[in-house]
């Protein structure tokens, strides 16, 4: 079999040639990113095409490419004027990220997956079709509506009205946002965007959301986000220096799960089956929610207000159960 | 010669043929590479390059003419290019979206073939769009695929730095190689971490499938350890080997009744633990909407002046309640008793947990600031 870093640089190379047949004059920078491919590597890839073609060899048998002020131009071909074929492998990974992570409509995932199947020849299409049994991605239930809206808001550059139900208040509050970007991380859809009632970069999670509006107020682009990713959780209030909470945890397999999600260095063990996992975010109501969602396997440690805080809620929960 | 540019100029060679290529032909066409050593070497190292182009979809068939002059190969030049996909623009956005959205994760099965296959769309998608004579642009400027700034975000998504969470490097390589191990059915040795026990185990496992679930990796298999159906987390596999000997041929059949959708349940308190049960929850107003998110799938049991209440299908009652308690006085099991009694059970162990020190800690909530 071939290795695949082998594998990896043919597939590129037999895309390479007609992507720029197709796109003559292309910067090199735009088709390096197309290809993720970094640069310097590009020009050695164009340099090793040059010696690419049919027997006999000659001049004129040969790929001729060209790099001119930056720009990438194709004057011989030899037929690879198309990339090939989409490999059974290639639909399968599409088919799985589709059928698992696509927002929108179904319909336009079953019609869009008809058509890479009806473009597989007929070896390849029995290899997908068996493979895809075997390729499962749990979706998260009822994100998608609202994360199909809010990716064309990005894309248009709106505001949208949250319904938001924030842990902290434990209603649902209206939060109009630019949205910036939709992550997906621990299996949950994540809205980035900057919130104009508290002026500042704010995470949301998609199935949090309980209806979303879009406005037609546009923005312009906007600014690199304040601080890097952080998700789930809110980002600290500025400037204040707080004391980090803490959880206190035991059983085993939930210290180990606690190494495992924060790393070792955030646990301190005492014991087998005893610890305690000290956490990155701000003491908030999500850490509240986050010790409850232990269903008893953990407790706040401290800071003392934030073991108050989980108190009252855990008191009013309680009265619902008295 | 090179192997990467062997097999290019073999692709070329057979692109620009107008007939068959003889064996012989071909050999002359390669002296170096198929002429020098002894027929069978010869032959066997050209079996290997069409094995190898085989692997890119690109299929060498051998005629044996009757009526033809020679015998040889021949590609099929409309086989191999990529046609026209007749994509329309929200199927394509649909497949983009998705493919983003999994580049984005930390590890996603065959996750090389997913930028290739996004990259054959973008590239079919632009050619369409130009042939299409430039009618109808997409509308109101929105970035369609097949323009280069398009293509540029999403590399620059997929490529975004696996910065971070330990391990995340090994769970890629893993997945890459039970990816592989579950397409061509070959055996798999692993070192399994256990998260209930911390013990690691050496076991055989004959891999079926993966699902991603909650945020993680899960392989199904046959686990000859144990002789049974298993299924494992690929993120706390700590060493793995895949059979190398014959790639081609698969180590095992999967048995007929296997079915992938029993350990791709959506919901964790689906995930059997123990006999099914009905449970009863009550959402208030502010959180009725999460009957159609969290607990999607769920009956409506009724809906009250205040709020829903919401009949489920628990086979883990304790992943409920880990679902559950979070939510605070908004949600409430009804019932079953038993879980019901348990929820209490909990809550009033927490509740004697948190009022150690009350007196000092309220002091310093009155100081709070925000919540």
């Amino acid at each position: 079999m071939a290795s695949p870093d082998l594998r990896e640089r043919l597939r590129r190379l037999l895309l390479l040639v007609p992507y720029v047949a197709h796109h003559q004059g292309v910067p090199l920078e735009d088709l390096a990113a197309f290809l993720q491919l970094p640069a310097e590597e590009l020009v050695g890839e164009l340099d090793f095409l040059l010696m690419v073609g049919q027997p006999p060899f000659a001049p004129d048998d040969c790929v001729d490419l060209r790099v001119e002020d930056g720009k990438v131009y194709v004057e011989l071909d030899q037929a690879f004027e198309r990339p090939p074929r989409l490999t059974a492998l290639e639909a399968l990974a599409l088919a799985a990220a589709a059928r698992g992570m696509a927002e929108g409509d179904d319909g336009a995932i079953a019609r869009a997956l008809g058509r890479i199947e009806a473009a597989l020849p007929p070896q390849a299409l029995r290899l997908y079709r068996d493979l895809l049994g075997r390729f499962a991605v749990a979706r998260p239930p009822g994100e998608a509506k609202a994360a199909a809206l809010l990716r064309e808001a990005i894309a248009e550059r709106r505001e949208v009205e949250l319904d938001y139900w924030a842990e902290s208040r434990g209603e649902v509050t209206v939060r109009p946002v630019r949205p910036r970007e939709l992550r997906w991380a621990q299996g949950h859809f994540y809205l980035s965007a900057f919130c104009l009632t508290r002026g500042d970069d704010r995470s949301f999670r998609v199935d949090r959301i309980r209806s979303a509006r879009t406005t037609s107020r546009t923005f312009e682009p906007l600014p690199p986000e304040r601080r890097g990713p952080r998700v789930p959780g809110e980002p600290p209030p500025p400037g204040k220096e707080q004391e980090r909470p803490r959880l206190r945890l035991r059983g085993g397999s939930v210290l180990r799960y606690a190494e495992e999600r924060f790393g070792a260095a955030a646990v301190e063990r005492e014991g087998r089956e005893v610890g305690s996992v000290t956490l990155s975010g701000p003491a908030d109501a999500w850490t509240v929610s986050f010790m409850l969602s232990f269903a008893g396997a953990a407790e706040i440690a401290g800071p003392p207000e934030l073991s108050e805080a989980a108190r009252e809620r855990i008191e009013k929960t309680l009265d619902r159960y008295r | 010669m090179e192997r990467a540019e062997r097999l290019l100029d073999l692709v070329a060679l057979f692109l620009n043929a107008r007939e068959v290529v003889s064996w012989a032909d071909i050999q002359e066409a390669f002296p170096e590479d198929y002429a020098q050593g002894s027929a069978e070497a010869n032959i066997r190292k050209f079996e290997r390059d069409k094995a190898d182009l085989l692997e890119l979809g690109i299929a060498l068939l051998y005629l044996q003419g009757e009526e033809r002059e020679k015998d040889g190969y021949q590609l099929d030049r409309s086989g191999y290019y990529l046609p026209e996909l007749g994509l329309r623009p929200d199927e394509l956005a649909v497949l983009y979206a998705a493919g983003a959205s999994a580049l984005a994760e930390d590890a996603f099965p065959f996750r090389d073939d997913l930028a290739h296959a996004l990259k054959k769309m973008a590239f079919a998608a632009g050619d369409e769009s130009a042939s299409a004579g430039r009618r109808g642009k997409a509308k109101g400027g929105r970035p369609s695929p097949s323009d280069p700034g398009f293509s540029r975000n999403w590399a620059r998504q997929a490529l975004l730095p696996a910065a971070g969470r330990e391990g995340r490097e090994a769970l890629a390589g893993h997945l890459g190689a039970l990816s592989g191990a579950v397409a061509a059915r070959k055996r798999a040795t692993l070192v399994y971490e256990s998260l209930q026990s911390g013990e690691r185990v050496k076991r055989e496992v004959d891999p079926y499938g993966l699902v991603y679930r909650y945020g993680s990796w899960i392989l199904a298999g046959y686990c000859h350890l144990r002789g049974g159906q298993r299924s494992f987390r690929v993120d706390r596999i700590r060493e793995l080997s895949v059979n190398e000997s014959k790639p081609r041929s698969p180590d095992y059949e999967i048995p007929a009744d296997f079915e992938l959708s029993k350990v791709a349940v959506a919901r964790p308190w689906e995930y059997p633990r123990h006999a099914p049960i009905e449970a009863t929850l009550w959402l208030s107003p502010d959180l009725a909407f999460l009957a159609d998110r969290t607990f999607a799938g769920s009956r409506r049991a009724g809906k009250t002046k205040k709020g829903v209440t919401l009949a489920l299908d628990v086979a883990d009652g304790d992943a409920l309640l880990r679902a559950v308690l979070p939510l605070g006085p908004g949600a409430e099991i009804v019932g079953p008793p038993e879980l019901r009694a348990r929820a209490r059970e909990i809550l009033e162990d927490l509740l004697v947990r948190h009022s150690a020190g009350r007196s000092l800690a309220a002091a310093a909530g009155r100081r709070r600031g925000r919540g």
